[in-house]
């Protein structure tokens, strides 16, 4: 078969092109690491990238959600802490003052000091949060109580507190509402909140026994009851904190493992398998030497060399 | 002995003919479509005498060179005609999807609507920080910027190929003009002449070029006049002789490709099978697609977040308005909102569930589009009957069953239950107020996310391109080789090599050299007579 000059030279351009394209090809892979460069090198593992892209956004939002969700619930438990202690004091101090040796000046002094334990209970149930506003608060930004001015204490906050999306269609409540942790307490004698309990007792204590001792009595017996009843409706609201904490422990864990999954995931679809993208491009620069070389000493050959 | 001084005579001149025939395909070796010519050298008719009795008599008549031979075949040529059509096709198609892909993929559509999604859910963990706000409305407004340099993308690539297509009608146009002027010269050129070889090289030349632009069957006299008809031999007429028809191309409404041959005379829709214009129009009709898809995620995009926006209360207190304006397609896709206050992040209605409840029961609540509810009102459950209460008085508003999962209207509410609430359980419903903390509005766009699928409608948009361009790249790739197997068989009888054009050189420097001898060999032999005498 005849092969025309210009044409053998044509061929041999275009071989050479392709070989050069082919190791430039390469070599981008082996600097970016990337073997997917644009999606039409593989469809199929672009379109499943762009998943995994969107899968890890979706992750990473979620983690730090999940993290502050963990922190608001931390806050809330160290806050619960201090008022289980409140309630611990509360609770030592009103069987003192229900032992028969105390007098009524004695009392009196206990009651000052359970004054100091409301107003302390009060902060505690308007800490604000890591983000500013009430723990307790509801939905709303404001204080979760406030003081009236006959002294009794109200919740003013709104609305359940918004729930924290921490995964798709999932969500946790980081908070509580203040109404549903410090009111509706009931040690028998009706549904009263923390702060009425600790100051009804206080008042009774701060008004002795003068007219009337056994309803004294009755206010001390009563105050230690509700106490009782608060201190258990606070642990099972920690208990419950504790749980949730529980559950974003484990999914902040999930998460993380996901993250390593999708990244090995990743990896394997986009990364360049280092070993062979190397050897195909060395493998490539010989054959572009091999053909560069073989051209030259072909395209040399002529039997013009020999017409003398 | 004149005889032999003749024969010898026109060996000389027919093999200088010759040599000059190798030369010309010596100094062509890289001219683009020549094709390589042969000196036919035929024995020169001996001439018979005139009269029976006339004693001079030629017998012998040496050598002719009657003319050139092109070294060609038709059928080979109609092959890389063809051949090369069917891979400009692709080709033409594959520079306008890489486009596509670029405009698609490098303006990071899917990733900022993913953006803007995770920048909700970030802003639904922490709704009243001006922060996060200010955050999500960075977010949205990159996601604005993206889909307006997508939208751009395309357009320019629309708009690029408008005017590629535009300039290779023009060029087809022109060589149909200069083939009908080759064909004019081809119809007087004589026989065998060097000149006619050289107006079928340009002829060829010319059809090489026209079939890499449209789809051409070519029909040839013996004289070598080319007839192109577009399409298949019966197909509508481009050049036929001496007359070329014109071709135009128009621009649908649509934004796709129309050609019409002969636009004054006889119109004809065309709709070409090969060559770059039928890439051009493949490519054409996927940017109006992709153009299309883009306005319509863009625009159901807005209608949904500005329809969550509606639905849910700004951190003033008020109606959320709309966010974004798609009204004029993703290429003016705007941002409204420039307030980081303004983004509606609560629901209308802030719902509170009193610790009393004694069921799991829990409530969603919306206005009712056509009612009118109370700022406040209380809900409340008892034997699968929902009533509305009035807070203050406590009175009865309205009562209706309800089942558990599906919206119900109460009192100018959709009232959805879920979960089992108890008897007696009630919930305290009132209008969201200004600094709510409430998470409701980004709740249900993240529903909205789930079910508009935004980000799966630009990925299937790219990956479906993705898709087609690599497919295509396979089958150019094929389309290539098959070219290439056509050049070299064309090549294989065409094509100059220049070893064999030596060796010709030397066969006929010797035959000339041999011719050269013969003269001097009739000289000799007068001379010998004329010594004898």
């Amino acid at each position: 078969m005849q092969i025309g000059t210009q044409y053998s030279f044509e061929r041999a351009i275009a071989q050479m092109r392709t070989l050069s394209g082919n190791a430039a090809r390469l070599q981008d892979q082996v600097t970016s690491g990337k073997r997917v460069t644009s999606p039409s090198v593989d469809p199929l593992a672009s379109a499943r990238l762009t998943l995994l892209a969107r899968k890890n956004s979706n992750e990473t939002q979620f983690a730090s959600n999940v993290t502050l969700a963990s922190s608001l619930l931390g806050q809330a438990d160290v806050a619960l802490e201090g008022v289980q202690t409140q309630i611990q004091r509360a609770a030592e101090l009103a069987l003192r003052a229900s032992n028969d040796t105390m007098n009524d000046s004695d009392r009196a002094a206990i009651g000052i000091e359970l004054r100091a334990i409301v107003d302390d209970l009060l902060t505690l149930a308007n800490s604000s949060d890591i983000r500013g506003a009430s723990l307790f608060g509801g939905a709303s930004t404001g204080q979760a109580f406030v003081r009236n001015p006959d002294g009794s204490v109200s919740y003013v906050g709104q609305g359940d507190p918004p729930p924290i999306p921490i995964g798709d269609n999932v969500s946790i409540a980081a908070t509580d509402s203040g109404e549903r942790i410090f009111t509706g307490i009931d040690s028998g004698s009706g549904p009263k909140d923390l702060f009425a309990i600790v100051s009804t007792l206080a008042a009774a204590l701060q008004a002795g026994s003068a007219p009337d001792p056994a309803a004294l009595r009755d206010a001390i017996n009563e105050g230690i009851a509700g106490l009782n009843a608060a201190s258990e409706h606070i642990a099972s609201a920690r208990a419950s904190v504790g749980a949730r904490g529980a559950r974003l422990d484990l999914e902040s864990e999930r998460l993380a493992q996901l993250k390593n999954e999708n990244e090995i995931e990743r990896t394997g679809l986009e990364g360049v398998d280092m070993q062979s993208s190397i050897a195909e491009l060395q493998q490539n620069l010989l054959t572009l030497q091999a053909t560069q070389a073989s051209f030259a000493k072909l395209s040399q050959l002529s039997l013009f060399d020999y017409l003398r | 002995m004149s005889d032999l001084l003749l024969i010898g005579a026109s060996g000389v001149r027919a093999y200088q003919t010759a040599l000059n025939v190798v030369g010309e395909n010596i100094s062509n070796a890289g001219t683009q479509g020549y094709v390589r010519r042969d000196a036919v050298i035929k024995e020169a008719a001996a001439g018979a005498g005139g009269y029976p009795l006339q004693i001079y008599q030629r017998v012998l008549g040496g050598a002719d060179a009657t003319g050139v031979a092109r070294s060609w075949d038709a059928f080979r040529a109609a092959d890389v005609r063809n051949t090369g059509s069917e891979l400009a096709r692709t080709q033409g198609g594959i520079v306008w999807l890489e486009r596509i892909e670029s405009a698609l993929d490098k303006n990071a559509l899917g990733k900022g609507l993913t953006s803007f999604f995770n920048a909700a859910q970030s802003l639904a963990a922490d709704p009243t920080s001006t922060a996060t706000r200010a955050a999500f409305l960075e977010t949205s407004s990159a996601l604005a910027a993206s889909f307006r340099a997508t939208a751009e993308g395309l357009a320019a690539v629309g708009s690029d190929l408008q005017a590629s297509a535009q300039i290779a009608v023009g060029e087809l146009n022109d060589l149909a003009k200069s083939l009908a002027t080759v064909n004019a010269g081809l119809s007087r050129a004589r026989a065998g002449s060097n000149g006619q070889a050289q107006l079928m090289d340009e002829r060829d030349r010319l059809l090489d070029r026209m079939s890499t632009i449209a789809s051409i069957n070519v029909k040839m006299t013996d004289a070598g006049v080319a007839t192109v008809a577009l399409n298949s031999a019966n197909g509508p007429v481009l050049v036929d002789g001496v007359n070329a028809e014109e071709l135009t191309l128009s621009v649908n409404p649509s934004g796709s490709f129309a050609l019409t041959l002969d636009p004054f005379g006889n119109p004809q829709a065309i709709t070409l099978k090969s060559g770059t214009l039928a890439g051009f129009a493949d490519a054409s009709t996927r940017v109006v697609d992709a153009r299309n898809e883009i306005d319509r995620i863009a625009t159901t995009f807005a209608d949904t977040v500005n329809a969550v926006q509606a639905g849910g209360v700004d951190l003033n207190g008020n109606a959320g308005q709309p966010m974004f304006d798609a009204s004029g397609g993703a290429a003016n896709f705007t941002m409204l909102l420039t307030d980081p206050r303004s983004i509606a992040a609560a629901a209308a209605w802030t719902v509170t569930t009193p610790s009393s409840n004694a069921g799991s029961g829990s409530i969603k609540v919306t206005t009712d589009p056509s009612g009118t509810p109370s700022p406040a009102v209380n809900l409340s459950i008892s034997g699968g009957v929902l009533s509305a209460i009035d807070p203050v008085t406590g009175t009865v508003i309205a009562s209706t069953p309800y089942v558990a999962g599906q919206p119900v209207t109460l009192a100018g509410l959709n009232v959805t239950v879920t979960g089992t609430p108890a008897d007696g359980d009630r919930f305290s419903v009132a209008a969201t107020g200004a600094g709510s903390r409430d998470n409701g509005a980004l709740a249900t766009l993240a529903d909205a996310r789930r079910t508009g699928n935004f980000e799966g409608a630009v990925a299937t948009l790219t990956t479906s391109n993705a898709a087609t361009l690599s497919a295509r790249r396979t089958v150019a790739d094929a389309q290539s080789a098959i070219k290439d197997g056509a050049i070299a068989a064309r090549d294989n009888l065409s094509g100059v090599n220049l070893d064999n054009e030596a060796v010709e050189l030397m066969r006929f420097q010797q035959a000339y050299q041999a011719s050269s001898r013969v003269i001097q060999v009739s000289r000799e032999i007068f001379q010998t007579i004329l010594d004898a005498s």
